[in-house]
């Protein structure tokens, strides 16, 4: 453990002698993308319509490296995301009702630079991000409990094992807040569906008051289907949006939202293109 | 003291949000209403490859059943031509691109004949029947060995109605070019009833393999693998059944079921893929699919989709059959026939079938 510590100190010498301010558990990132309109927004959310579909997903540093021109992270990424095939028809004990037909599971391992004296320098306010993240992802389905066949999904893409690289930039005016975000997603050869997975993000957050603010998030990403397994897998894309009301805390943000969205679907319904109109709820942490 | 201007932005701020609130809260009630709202756009779907697919021409008001690939010949169970009449064991030389038409094997007159006929005295039977039913003879599997093609058919007995039809055995022949196939054992059957119903038949390593399909109840059939030396093939106490466990036995009932599959089966070795490949299309999709195992001994795997037959108005889709020898490309390319009732295209297709790459069960 000291050794660890002395590299660490070694490597960054702005930070000797400020080695209380190496933490091991932190928020994600400098610029959180829990409010992100994507399907894969670290947070815990219930989709109440059209579907149920419920996500337990979060982001958190377990290691805060600050320097001076810069803060590192080295963390960890995780979903759980359950989604029913069937439209929400009732709710049930305070949970939308459906099939919950599909669920996916994502883990991630990444590293993030928050350039702090570069973006002291672009701006007041200003933060600027960059992230490498390793993500695996594997797509499922449930079973029957009675001992029906299974059902054949070998066809479907799958995301498998891809090099997220994003940058963020964030500006803190005050009353509004504004972050906007690209990436691209590198997978992995022969163990995904696709290839690449260009995409951005666009968060604007209005502080009405101190318990209460607006936010709307916009997301969109393109997948490049790969030929792999035989198989020639097509392309998939997505446009979300979601709007609605944080009440923020310490711990980050209820958030109340309509959502609206027009692409392909997630996990094993991939194949499926709509769009939708939606409404949910999500717990947004580290804002 | 505030200022005008301070308690112009507060005032715009509540109105933002209040006006947000209610624009959500409609929203919401709204959306309650409707269950959400979902437009289905477009259902996207993946194939192992490429595939199209030509009506095969065929003589003027001619039509045609399933045909039976036999090497450069197909052969077909009936056909029903111009002036109206059936005829059954009907068979067509293919000696270029079956796109571009086929007709069927004629005699000198022109006349076409059937390549699959009864004796005199099966003809002689069947004019002196009173039950209504009728002898034919249909073909199900062929093989080549040594220059000509074996040839398994059936026995039927058809009527009185359209889907009386029974099974009263199996018979072998012998096709050389597109002379009549000459009936082994006096045209005899040698297995009796439906102990050999036969979907498809390869040679390997010495032996003639067969694939056959035996009905377990409604539209459940269990596919079964069988083998026998080249020269015991009109033997059928020679006829071997693979048990996984035991081995080769003479019991057909004691045979492992290799998979399940109601339809034709098309079994060969794919040099493409370097596998034994097992083409199968189901009845009740429409759809073409492979299986693929490293030894016919060995378990077939999953059925990769292959394409999406043109689906008929009622009733099953016909056929299924791959033809090897219209084969290309090493066994990348497939060629596969089947019929349809399909209002906008009813008749005898060939859809043409390219790997993207080989296949990785």
């Amino acid at each position: 453990m000291k050794r660890a510590l002395l590299v660490l100190l070694l490597a960054f010498p702005a930070a000797a002698g400020a080695e209380d301010t190496i933490t091991f558990l932190g928020a994600g990132r400098e610029i959180p993308r829990s409010l992100s309109a994507s399907r894969d927004a670290p947070a815990f959310a219930i989709g109440v319509l059209p579907r149920a579909t419920t996500t337990a997903s979060g982001e958190f540093a377990l290691l805060v490296i600050p320097a001076r021109a810069f803060t590192m992270r080295s963390g960890f990424y995780g979903l759980l995301e359950l989604e029913s095939d069937s439209q929400t028809e009732t709710v049930l004990n305070g949970a939308p009702t459906g099939d919950v037909r599909f669920w996916r599971g994502s883990y991630g391992y990444y590293g993030a630079t928050s350039w702090t004296s570069l973006a002291r320098r672009l701006c007041d306010g200003c933060a600027l991000e960059t992230t490498l993240m390793f993500r695996h992802e594997s797509e499922h389905y449930t079973g029957s409990n009675l001992g029906d066949p299974g059902i054949d999904y070998s066809d479907r893409p799958h995301f498998g094992d891809a090099m997220v690289l994003d940058a963020a930039i964030a500006r803190d005016l005050g009353k509004w807040l504004l972050s906007a975000r690209v990436q691209n997603g590198f997978f992995l050869p022969n163990r995904s569906a696709y290839t690449r997975g260009p995409g951005a993000d666009l968060q604007i957050r209005y502080r009405a008051f101190p318990k209460l603010h607006l936010v709307a998030s916009g997301y969109a990403e393109y997948l490049f289907g790969a030929d792999t397994r035989g198989y020639r897998f097509p392309d998939a894309y997505l446009v979300r949006g979601i709007g609605g009301v944080a009440l923020p805390s310490d711990l980050g943000d209820v958030l109340v939202y309509l959502s609206a969205d027009v692409g392909h679907r997630k996990g094993l319904a991939a194949y499926s293109e709509e769009a939708t109109v939606g409404f949910g709820v999500r717990l947004a942490l580290g804002i | 003291m505030l200022r005008v201007r301070d308690l112009r932005k507060r005032v715009a701020r509540k109105l933002l949000v209040r006006g947000a609130m209610r624009t959500g809260a409609i929203g919401v009630v709204l959306l309650s209403s409707l269950g959400g709202c979902v437009w289905v756009l477009d259902t996207e779907s993946t194939s192992a490859g490429e595939s199209w697919d030509c009506l095969v021409p065929l003589p003027p008001l001619t039509t045609v059943s399933p045909p039976v690939d036999a090497g450069r010949l197909w052969l077909f169970e009936s056909a029903t031509l111009a002036d109206g009449t059936e005829l059954r064991g009907a068979a067509a030389e293919i000696t270029g691109d079956p796109c571009d038409g086929i007709d069927l094997v004629r005699d000198e007159s022109g006349t076409a004949r059937s390549l699959l006929v009864l004796t005199s005295a099966e003809n002689a039977a069947n004019v002196w029947r009173t039950d209504s039913r009728r002898l034919a003879l249909a073909p199900r599997a062929s093989f080549e060995d040594a220059g000509a093609t074996i040839v398994y058919y059936d026995h039927l007995l058809f009527g009185p109605g359209f889907f009386d039809v029974e099974t009263i055995g199996t018979g072998i022949c012998r096709l050389e070019g597109v002379s009549e196939c000459e009936r082994v054992a006096g045209g005899a059957p040698l297995w009796s009833e439906d102990d050999l119903p036969v979907r498809s038949a390869f040679v390997e390593a010495g032996f003639a393999w067969l694939v056959v399909c035996r009905k377990a109840a409604a539209f459940v059939e269990h596919c079964t693998l069988g083998r026998v030396g080249l020269a015991e093939v009109e033997t059928p106490s020679a006829y071997r059944w693979l048990n996984v466990y035991s081995g080769w036995t003479e019991d057909p009932t004691n045979a492992t079921v290799v998979f399940d599959h109601i339809g034709p089966v098309s079994v060969g070795w794919n040099p493409y893929h370097e596998r034994f490949s097992a083409v199968t299309m189901d009845v009740f999709q429409s759809r073409a699919a492979v299986r693929l195992a490293t030894s016919p001994t060995e378990p077939f795997s999953r059925p990769f989709p292959l394409f999406d037959a043109i689906p008929p108005d009622d009733w099953f889709i016909g056929g299924g059959v791959e033809h090897p020898a219209l084969r290309a490309e090493n066994g990348r390319t497939l060629r596969i026939s089947y019929t349809t009732n399909n209002v906008e295209d009813p008749g005898l297709h060939l859809t043409t079938f390219r790997f993207h790459e080989r296949l990785d069960p």
